[in-house]
Order: C-alpha cells, then sequence, then structure tokens
C-alpha cells in the first residue's frame, strides 16, 4: 500500500508519519520528492526507526516493487511547495491512498478536493505565494551549540526575514548530529540529538544542512551567521581529541 | 545622600541623555558611573565627552580596557564562537573610531573607586572581566565585597541589575604553622550589599529601556531605574554606522549585543 501525505509547510506531515510508523508491525518505506539534495525528514525517521527503507529519485520502479509486496507500506510525503497536478501522473501510477493534514480552521483548499481521507494538524499560516524557501547544505561543517542556539533564536524570532518553519541537522562539537526544529506557536524542544554514532574523527562524512521557510529572508546574512557558529578547522582535531579522552576512546596515535 | 549608579553605557548616547535626565529628576546629588563607556554602539567618543562633561567620577570597564590594551581577555567575555566574533567585529569598529583624547580618558581610568563604606567597581574587585553573577556562592560573593573593603559593592557587567544581601556569617579560619599549635580564629562578617546596577546602553532584561540605580547613604534605600528612550535613534545610528544590523535587532528587544555570562563558578583568568 502507498499513501501520499500532503500538507501546508509545517502542517505535520513527518509527524504524523512517524506516528504511523511506530503503530505498525509492517514493513516500511519512505520516499520524500524533491529533498534528495536536504533529506532533513528522511535521516530523521530513519534515526528513530532504522528499519525504515528510505527511496530516493529514480528508485520509484523499486519502491511500487516493494509496494507490491504483502504487509508493506510506503509512504510518499510530499512538500508543501509541490504543484499537486504537477505530480498526479506520478501519484496514479502508484494508485495512491492520499492524505492531507490540515488545520482545522482551513476550509475550501486543492488539499481538501485532492485528499481520500483528512487529518487535524497544526495550525500554520495559509499557504502563500510569497514563502520563500532557503537551504542550505552543511555537510562536513561542525557547529559550536551556543552559537547555533543564538543563532535559532534570532533566526525564529525574525532577525532575518519572517520564518514560518525551519529545520536542519547540525554535527556538534561532541561529535553528535542534532535535529533543530522550529514552527510558530508550537511550544517543544528546539533541539534533540538524533540516535547517529558520534563522528570523532575529521569532518563528518555525512548530511547536514537546513531549510527555512518565510518571507524576506535575509540568506545572505544566515549564511554569514551559520558560517560565524562553525568551528574553525584548527580547532576541530583539537576538540575530537579532548573529547575521546573523556569519553574513554583510544585518542589517535601518530606514528613518526 | 542620594547618589545614582550608572554603568555600562556601550555607546548609547540615547539612553545616557535619558538617564541622565532622570537622574535629575530623581534630585540625585551625586553621580558614579562603572565603565563600558564604549563598544557595540555608535557614539563612543559623543558618550566618553558627555561623562566627562558631568565630571562624573568613572570606573574603568572590560571594552574600556580592551580599548586601551587591545583585546586579551580570557574566554570568560564570550559565551560562544559567534559571539566572539561579534566581539571583535564591535572592537575592530570601536578601535578605528575613537578619538586619541576618548583613548587617554579611558587609559587613565582607576580599576575602583572608594567612598567611604561604598566600593564601585565594573566587574569585581579582582577583575572589570569577573561576572559577579546573582546566583554566585555565597561564600564566593562575600570574599569579593571583603576584598573591596567596603559595606556595599557597586558593580556592572553582567547588563541585568540586583540587589543581593550578605547575611551576617561565623567565619572560621584554621592556620597551621610549622612547629606551633594549630590556631583558630574565628570572626563575624556584618551584613554586606552587593548592587548590580544593569546598564544603559546594553540591557539584558527582555525590553530595551535603560537601567540604573538610586542610592541613599543615610537609609540605605536602593531603588532600581527602569528609563525608557527612544533606542530606534541608536539602532538607525548603528546601522549607519556600519556595525552589523543583528546589534540594532538585539537592542530592540532587551537582548545582549553579544556576550552573556552563563557561568558563576568562573574565576576570570586575565
Amino acid at each position: 500500500m502507498i499513501i501520499a501525505v500532503a500538507s501546508p509547510t509545517g502542517g505535520g506531515k513527518t509527524y504524523w508519519i512517524a506516528k504511523q510508523i511506530a503503530e505498525t508491525n509492517k514493513s516500511v518505506g519512505y520516499f520524500s520528492i524533491q529533498t534528495d539534495s536536504v533529506p532533513i525528514d528522511a535521516i530523521c525517521l530513519q534515526s528513530e526507526f532504522p528499519q525504515v527503507q528510505i527511496y530516493k529519485t529514480g528508485e520509484e520502479a523499486k519502491l511500487l516493487a516493494a509496494s507490491d509486496r504483502q504487509e508493506s507500506t510506503i509512504y510518499i510525503e510530499i512538500p508543501w511547495y509541490i504543484d499537486l497536478s504537477g505530480i498526479e501522473p506520478l501519484l496514479q501510477t502508484f494508485n495512491c491512498h492520499r492524505v492531507a493534514i490540515i488545520p482545522t480552521d482551513v476550509n475550501n483548499t486543492e488539499l481538501q478536493t485532492w485528499a481520500d481521507k483528512i487529518i487535524p494538524g497544526n495550525q500554520v499560516q495559509q499557504q502563500d505565494i510569497s514563502l520563500q524557501i532557503h537551504r542550505g547544505v552543511l555537510t562536513g561543517e561542525i557547529l559550536d551549540f551556543d552559537s547555533l542556539a543564538v543563532f535559532w533564536l534570532e533566526l525564529t524570532q525574525g532577525a532575518y526575514g519572517e520564518v514560518v518553519r525551519a529545520k536542519g541537522i547540525f554535527d556538534l562539537v561532541d561529535g553528535q548530529s542534532f535535529y533543530g526544529d522550529f514552527i510558530p506557536n508550537k511550544p517543544e524542544l528546539e533541539f534533540k540529538p538524533l540516535n547517529l554514532p558520534r563522528w570523532l574523527n575529521g569532518r563528518p562524512q555525512r548530511f547536514s544542512g537546513f531549510e527555512i521557510v518565510g518571507k524576506n529572508l535575509d540568506k545572505s546574512e544566515i549564511a554569514q551567521t551559520v558560517k560565524d557558529c562553525c568551528i574553525p578547522e584548527s580547532a576541530i582535531d583539537y576538540y575530537q581529541q579532548q573529547l575521546k579522552e573523556s569519553l574513554g576512546i583510544q585518542p589517535e596515535v601518530e606514528v613518526v | 545622600m542620594k547618589i545614582a549608579v550608572i554603568s555600562c553605557i556601550h555607546g548609547n548616547y540615547e539612553a545616557l541623555e535619558a538617564v541622565l535626565l532622570d537622574i535629575n529628576r530623581q534630585k540625585a546629588q551625586k553621580i558614579y558611573c562603572l565603565g563600558d563607556l564604549v563598544g557595540y554602539g555608535p557614539y563612543p567618543n559623543a558618550v566618553v565627552e558627555q561623562i566627562r562633561s558631568f565630571d562624573i567620577p568613572t570606573v574603568q570597564g572590560c571594552w574600556d580596557e580592551d580599548i586601551v590594551e587591545g583585546l586579551n581577555a580570557c574566554e570568560c567575555s564570550y559565551p560562544s564562537l559567534l559571539a566572539e566574533k561579534r566581539g571583535r567585529v564591535a572592537h575592530e569598529w570601536t578601535n578605528k573610531e575613537v578619538y586619541p583624547e576618548t583613548r587617554e580618558y579611558l587609559a587613565q581610568l582607576p580599576h575602583t573607586l572608594k567612598e567611604n563604606n561604598l566600593c564601585f567597581v565594573h566587574g569585581s574587585p579582582h577583575s572589570n572581566h569577573e561576572y559577579l553573577l546573582p546566583e554566585m556562592d555565597a561564600f564566593a560573593a562575600l570574599e569579593r565585597v571583603l576584598a573591596s573593603d567596603a559595606d556595599v559593592l557597586f558593580c556592572g557587567h553582567t547588563h541585568i541589575p540586583y540587589v543581593r544581601t550578605l547575611d551576617s556569617g561565623q567565619l572560621t579560619v584554621k592556620i597551621n604553622r610549622p612547629n606551633t599549635k594549630e590556631e583558630q580564629i574565628g570572626f563575624t562578617t556584618p551584613i554586606k550589599k552587593i548592587i548590580n546596577v544593569g546598564s544603559v546602553g546594553e540591557p539584558r532584561h527582555g525590553r530595551p529601556n535603560a537601567t540604573y540605580v538610586i542610592y541613599d547613604t543615610d537609609t540605605e534605600e536602593v531603588i532600581l531605574r527602569e528609563v525608557k528612550y527612544n533606542y530606534q535613534i541608536t539602532c538607525a545610528a548603528i546601522l549607519d554606522a556600519g556595525l552589523p544590523p543583528i546589534f540594532a535587532w538585539r537592542l530592540a528587544r532587551g537582548l545582549e549585543f553579544a556576550e552573556k555570562a552563563d557561568d558563576p563558578t568562573h574565576v576570570c583568568e586575565r
């Protein structure tokens, strides 16, 4: 069975999918359309549910074949900026069940007509054509957590433009990978560590990056501030050796 | 006698003017200033000129010292990489902007001032970079006041005003000398006070308003004053001066520009 899930930005798609995965014993697959370069939701889901099979663009045939197997559910997450009519042929190929996650006070949207089932979601800003997306890939960069916390507070309180949604995965000095999440009016932890191994050998060779949705975003200032949060090359090895010692991991010895 | 104690103006001339006006209305007879006249804000020279024109007794703050001696603070000055980078930008801008006479004035400022049983410092009697936070260990806090040889220690630096009363305590000191019997000396400390006067030009209490303190030396009454001023003029001047726009954004929200003391146990190693 294939279930396509759509919502406005910050509506709660990934949250709803995670809830379904937690409640099932079936094998589960996940495909997020047009997010291969910034696979934040896929990484978060796989960190929480390592058994989930992640599909990327180009693996649609494999996804279809997997869905034919019994006792298997595959979720296709459709980002808010995707034109629903544009992906209709793909969804028809998959013969999807369609779920829309929509705030309770929203009526007469394209999503309501599109969906087979409607789930009440987060109270979020109405879809607006003036919304911009700013994405940044930080793979290999290590951030100072205190700096990141300052940046995140400024970002979400409007210092770099009006933000309606922000999420990101960041590699930190202690080797952990952290997930940051912001939806206005939704009180919850801003950062949580992902269930991934600590990276303490040089620059992390795994995805890190962010996606910000909003209006009048000052992209260059955002980029500069994130850059200012990064640990300089010269300090990375020092911090990692210190951490290895404090964690009881044998520090690397250079043989001369 | 009613005195006014101000601190941490940080080149914010608009805020200083509003506070001086308020002090006049409160009929304070004398004003003391706990330093940090410059740094982050757009008017370092005008602020120094105003302090000098009123002949206000002033101690040297950490920013004043850095402008004179260059940046050499220990890690306590900045809680994050981002804060450090912003602090350096502000330092470099201020360093280029200050007139020679401003620098000379900052250089000759003392680290402490004493007036009867009152002592005035920027950070602590030991260092103008040390934060006396309200949650600091009581023994360490008492040691700082005893080191000042005063009953009331006025400080700034944290930008959040508070009054802390250190009740009288019984201290016992054991002295061991070679070839002599252990000696034990006990004494009772009198009640001491730490008064942090907040910040005129860079508040950190969540509102843009300037803060300072009025103290009555006869009644020992402390009044924390919060003064509204047109902070948008300062914000516009920050942008006009080419300082980072984030400084204006943070000032308008009563957030610190960059520095923030978050470790009450840290002892400055400068």
